[in-house]
């Protein structure tokens, strides 16, 4: 038996391909924005590229380790958000073509690129093994690399699966996952070092990888739900998606956010009681004027309310409210992102360009193209795979799911 | 749930199931006749019989917010009272109010508290341990924890009268429909 709805739960009738277009036409003229702000001010537009590059590429990679995630852990939560999550996680191939400005002005974006400055510190020079140029674009195609074989690896098989139902294929799915969990923790651990906390080269912070995974992972899990969100009024979705789904995924998201604040809270921590000249720079920047006032504003929106609003069922189970919460999630991660970028530049004085927000705009809208370009030609809704029927009946976590 | 007093000498009717679909529609029905005072036992849980028996939302999640409030606030003065009014220390020249030192503690009795709050308070509102309940009364009531499933009807029920519950759960298509004796 099968959800009565098999085979119209497609990006055409739910009404997400028409906004394939318009994405496209707003990502393209976001990224002309990009190439004026390039041929301004290369170093500004390089520096400003960065925080909006880092906004959808952690939505992607938080994607391939959710669905990695689902698939070792199954469950029924995770049935209805397989197929935008597999779409998110196999547009990894666009964020490496979006990579190139990074790649390019990294004269700009990064201190320790520039000889001179390394020359006169004796840090930079006993770390000059790892943090050079060649090094650091040979590490991100080897992320890369392994990001685009683990999507490639589990769409075929899940393709394969599709044909041939067979406990094998999905064993080897499964193991694909596992071993793809460990990949994208060492991986995202790695990213998290190489293009964010190199800003500040000489800034140690052992808590920077996980909470940058977590983050990542914390977006996924937003875009997602604000995904299923805007389908909940479709007639194609409105009979499967029940209050029951959302209240699953709400309360997956608490947890992101809770952990997000675990992990963002231990590393101000550690820094703030051990008091080190080294490490404490990087708070005592952040605590300052304006930025100081964004760090309060993430403490309140980024883990104060959502955490609150996570915590009522009013709010959870209606797609109208739990929608508002993603919004909320997915902008203070820009800002959060933005926060810890930019100080690296500017220092205590807050400095905030137009470039950023072109560029914020430009690679969304690319983004947006290759996601519903991913997901067409399928349904939404997973229809053939195990546990389905009851996870649209229920949408329930089981025990034995 | 407390047990409450013996009325027309009995706690009530008890009807037993084959199979959890079975109890499911039953409860359905029977909320749907106006019966209030209806109680469910099932080997396992089964998904929307909490619902189909009337079960209200219980105020023990009340009960864990104000612990968990109560926990933070117990385990901030804990840290705050000794070390900025009762011994002061200059530790690393650090300001006597340092909160963010104590924002694990916090956390944790925060936790605990709530812990104990959602622990005790079940077991207050739900009235356990319970050392007697008239449904074990019903021989055939130790079956429950293994492949049978009741549905009583209580005798306090407003709309309780003996011969017409026990007609009514016999309209239900149960194996077997027993008074339960005080």
């Amino acid at each position: 038996m099968m959800p009565p709805t098999q085979g119209t739960t497609t990006p055409d009738t739910t009404g997400i391909a028409r906004w394939q277009m318009p994405s496209l036409v707003v990502g393209i003229i976001g990224l002309v924005a990009c190439a004026i702000g390039w041929f301004l001010d290369p170093t500004a537009f390089f520096r400003a590229y960065l925080p909006g590059y880092l906004f959808w590429f952690e939505i992607v990679v938080g994607a391939l380790g959710v669905l990695m995630l689902q698939y070792v852990t199954g469950g029924e939560w995770g049935i209805l958000i397989r197929r935008p999550l597999g779409a998110a996680a196999r547009t990894v191939g666009w964020m490496l073509v979006l990579f190139l400005p990074i790649a390019l002005g990294m004269h700009a974006i990064y201190s320790w690129t520039d000889p001179n400055f390394v020359a006169h510190d004796k840090a930079l020079q006993l770390k000059a093994g790892y943090l050079n140029i060649t090094f650091f674009l040979i590490r991100a195609a080897f992320y890369f690399f392994c990001w685009i074989l683990w999507a490639w690896r589990i769409r075929v098989l899940s393709l394969k699966f599709y044909q041939d139902r067979s406990p094998y294929t999905a064993l080897s799915r499964q193991k694909w996952a596992a071993s793809g969990l460990v990949m994208i923790t060492l991986t995202l651990t790695f990213t998290a070092f190489d293009w964010i906390m190199s800003l500040e080269p000489k800034w140690y912070s052992t808590m920077f990888g996980i909470n940058f995974f977590i983050s990542a992972g914390l977006a996924a899990f937003a875009f997602v739900i604000f995904f299923l969100t805007r389908l909940a009024d479709t007639p194609a979705m409105a009979d499967i998606l029940k209050p029951m789904h959302f209240r699953d995924l709400g309360n997956l998201m608490l947890t992101f956010v809770m952990l997000w604040a675990y992990t963002a809270f231990s590393e101000f921590l550690l820094i703030w009681y051990a008091n080190i000249k080294e490490e404490i720079p990087h708070f005592l920047v952040r605590e300052a004027g304006v930025w100081g006032f964004i760090a309060v504003l993430l403490i309140v929106f980024h883990f104060f309310l959502p955490f609150f609003m996570l915590l009522m069922r009013a709010i959870k189970d209606r797609p109208s409210t739990i929608a508002v919460v993603a919004v909320i999630v997915l902008v203070m991660r820009f800002i959060g992102l933005y926060w810890l970028t930019e100080p690296s530049y500017s220092g205590v004085h807050f400095h905030f360009s137009w470039m950023t927000l072109a560029s914020l705009v430009g690679v969304g809208g690319i983004w947006l193209y290759a996601f519903i370009g991913q997901l067409k030609g399928q349904t939404i809704i997973p229809i053939h795979e195990t546990w389905v029927e009851e996870a649209v009946r229920e949408g329930a976590l089981k025990a034995n799911a | 749930m407390a047990i409450g007093k013996p009325i027309e000498g009995v706690y009530g009717v008890i009807a037993e199931f084959h199979d959890a679909q079975e109890l499911l529609d039953a409860a359905n029905k029977t909320r749907e006749a106006g019966y209030t005072s209806i109680d469910a036992f099932s080997p396992f849980p089964i998904h929307g019989l909490s619902d189909a028996i009337g079960f209200k939302h219980t105020k023990l999640s009340a009960v864990v917010l104000g612990m968990g409030i109560f926990g933070g606030l117990a385990g901030f003065f804990m840290c705050w009272f000794p070390n900025v009014i009762h011994y002061p220390l200059n530790i690393g020249g650090k300001p006597l109010n340092s909160w963010p030192a104590w924002i694990p503690i916090t956390f944790e009795t925060t936790v605990l508290f709530a812990a104990f709050g959602a622990v005790f308070g079940m077991l207050a509102l739900n009235g356990l341990p319970m050392p007697y309940h008239p449904v074990f009364n019903v021989s055939r009531f130790e079956q429950a924890s293994r492949d049978r499933f009741f549905l009583v009807i209580q005798a306090r029920d407003p709309q309780f009268e003996l011969g017409k519950v026990r007609d009514f759960l016999d309209s239900l298509n149960p194996r077997e429909v027993t008074d339960v004796p005080w």
